[in-house]
């Protein structure tokens, strides 16, 4: 199985820059479209932007490359980060990217897997995705493609969904080690905080009990991000709660889950004040 | 192919469809290597046993969890391997009948759903395991195929069909003993109905279980000087338009028989495409919109109104 790769502080140095653009991006497609998702889809940016910069095996001039990495974006809703990614990976134009959510776009509010090559997964429809992710990776046992990985992102809230327990004694029973499910632990789900919708605590202790090798680190850090995947466990299947802030990097959503869709309230003064947190001109 | 060693039964003989799908899964995984099959701890009952017990390298065992199994096909299949996913009907196309959607059918996955426990034909489990309504929720679903087998040599012939289909595919398998109505020599073709029985008077359009009990009615009603045309349709969907018109405009009418919800089904289609094409008149045979019981498999079609009986008494209303 791949092992992580050697990074330096050059390297995060622009892993932050890109998670920035990023960022910005995001941002003016959801308040161009009116609505989206911005709260959840900023706090998962970093995490993106560290895998397809420089966890996973991929090829730039192939997104379809069989020796590539998987990602299953189960969280769906955090789409605009997703495909801001492609087009800096220069797998979707970055003209397209405004067309999120709009009329014969393949900026579709969630993943769909025949619209964009570089989708591994259609998702949106919460709790299937690691599922799937496990698929991917008893088919490659199959194939005797060994040396894949597969990588499963959802959000805190999704975990309430009963086929995410079934997925996650699946990884377990057949010791899916190269499947990687991180949990974008943001705290709040559409209506509120996680912990009053529906608890789940003892979270962490949950997953271990499934056999899980659990990590939890600073969703937002590339320092703990390149610290922490070479300490898990070869053996297991791999549990990285990213600790992260719903609406990381825009003041004024940081603070206010109300955020978590955009809507009307998501005006022009709003934006200015989205691209001035995240150093962007207008 | 291995198909010289593929032994059929013979026509009239009782078998279980379940049987066919055990002796096909064998065959098939010598034949070829680019699917498996994905169990939820029913292979005993969906008929799958013999290549768990033979070839057990081609199964993926999830337990029961079927919603997890569905959607885990549909990552099986963005590998390019083919997932034949297996269960009872109840929970293959009602339980995770969202992750069939979402998962399989919208992006056009490459993937087989086959599931046993449908109809009164399931018998003496009753009815959450008599799944009634199969063919009406897999036929709402855009893109996917669904095929019905009348017997186990029809159940042999097109699930290699299935597999060389590209795209989404739901297919029942019978389980109650059935009377085997092809030869070895039929060949099945997804979307093409199949005369079994010339007529002119009026056509039964029947589905699985119910093509022998037409062939019965028929001959019955031929001592009484009506003549019956029977036609399988083993495809529900896409539905064989032109053997439904041909039935609509060469005969004065149509009985749809099927163990199956009178409701979304067989007849529903059939009704689809006369209205369109050529209206004409249409009785169906099947459970009028109610549930099952516990019963033997061939105590419950009287109950019900889906014996021979009751499509002889249809036909007899149209001529």
């Amino acid at each position: 199985m791949r092992q992580a790769k050697p990074i330096d502080q050059t390297k995060i140095a622009e892993l932050k820059e890109l998670a920035r653009r990023v960022r910005v991006d995001s941002v003016k497609m959801i308040q161009h479209a009116g609505s989206g998702s911005p709260g959840s889809t900023l706090s998962i940016t970093d995490v993106l932007v560290w895998l397809y910069f420089h966890e996973m095996h991929i090829d730039k001039s192939d997104c379809r490359w069989d020796g590539r990495d998987r990602l299953v974006l189960s969280k769906g809703q955090a789409s605009p980060a997703y495909y801001s990614i492609f087009a800096k990976l220069g797998w979707v134009s970055e003209n397209e990217l405004m067309g999120y959510r709009g009329f014969e776009t393949r900026m579709q509010t969630h993943p769909e897997y025949n619209t964009i090559p570089a989708i591994d997964y259609t998702s949106g429809s919460l709790g299937m995705g690691l599922s799937a992710t496990n698929g991917m990776a008893l088919a490659a046992r199959y194939q005797g493609k060994n040396d894949l990985r597969f990588f499963c992102i959802m959000g805190d809230g999704e975990t309430q969904e009963g086929q995410v327990w079934e997925a996650a004694m699946t990884a377990s029973h057949y010791k899916l080690a190269n499947v990687v499910n991180v949990i974008d632990r943001n705290v709040f789900q559409g209506d509120r905080a996680c912990a009053d919708v529906m608890n789940q605590e003892p979270y962490a202790e949950k997953w271990r009990s499934f056999g899980w090798d659990v990590k939890v680190i600073d969703g937002h850090s590339f320092g703990d991000l390149a610290r922490v995947f070479p300490t898990f466990d070869p053996q297991k299947p791999k549990l990285l709660i990213a600790d992260t802030v719903k609406g990381k990097g825009v003041s004024f959503m940081e603070a206010d889950n109300a955020w978590h869709t955009g809507g009307p309230k998501f005006d022009q003064a709003h934006l200015e004040q989205a691209m001035q947190d995240l150093g962007a001109v207008m | 192919m291995a198909d010289t060693a593929l032994q059929y039964w013979n026509v009239g003989e009782d078998v279980s469809v379940r049987d066919a799908f055990g002796r096909i899964l064998v065959h098939q995984a010598e034949a070829r290597s680019d699917w498996v099959l994905l169990d939820a701890d029913v292979a005993g009952g969906t008929g799958a046993k013999p290549l768990v017990t033979e070839h057990p390298d081609r199964v993926m065992q999830f337990g029961i969890a079927e919603q997890n199994m569905m959607a885990a096909a549909g990552g099986v299949a963005d590998t390019g391997l083919i997932p034949v996913v297996s269960t009872f009907g109840a929970f293959g196309c009602m339980r995770a009948h969202e992750q069939f959607r979402t998962a399989i059918a919208y992006p056009e996955r490459n993937a087989k759903l086959c599931c046993s426990h449908i109809g009164l034909d399931v018998g003496p489990d009753g009815a959450t395991a008599q799944m009634l309504e199969d063919l009406a929720t897999m036929r709402a679903i855009p893109g996917v195929t669904v095929v019905s087998p009348a017997d186990a040599n029809e159940f042999m012939k097109a699930f290699p069909a299935i597999l060389d289909h590209e795209g989404p595919v739901y297919m029942r398998i019978g389980r109650s003993p059935t009377p085997v109505v092809f030869g070895a020599d039929y060949e099945f073709e997804i979307g093409k109905a199949t005369r079994v029985r010339h007529g002119s008077d009026v056509t039964v359009i029947a589905t699985g279980v119910m093509v022998a009990r037409a062939l019965e009615a028929a001959e019955t009603l031929a001592g009484e000087g009506v003549s019956v045309r029977v036609v399988n349709m083993a495809t529900i969907k896409p539905i064989d338009v032109a053997e439904v018109v041909a039935a609509a405009a060469e005969t004065k009418g149509i009985v749809t028989a099927e163990d199956h919800n009178i409701f979304g089904g067989l007849g529903s289609a059939v009704a689809e495409c006369t209205a369109q094409h050529y209206p004409a008149k249409i009785k169906f045979v099947g459970v009028d919109d109610t549930f099952g019981k516990s019963g033997e498999h061939d105590e419950l079609p009287a109950m019900f109104g889906i014996d021979a009986k009751a499509i002889f008494t249809a036909c007899k209303k149209l001529v």
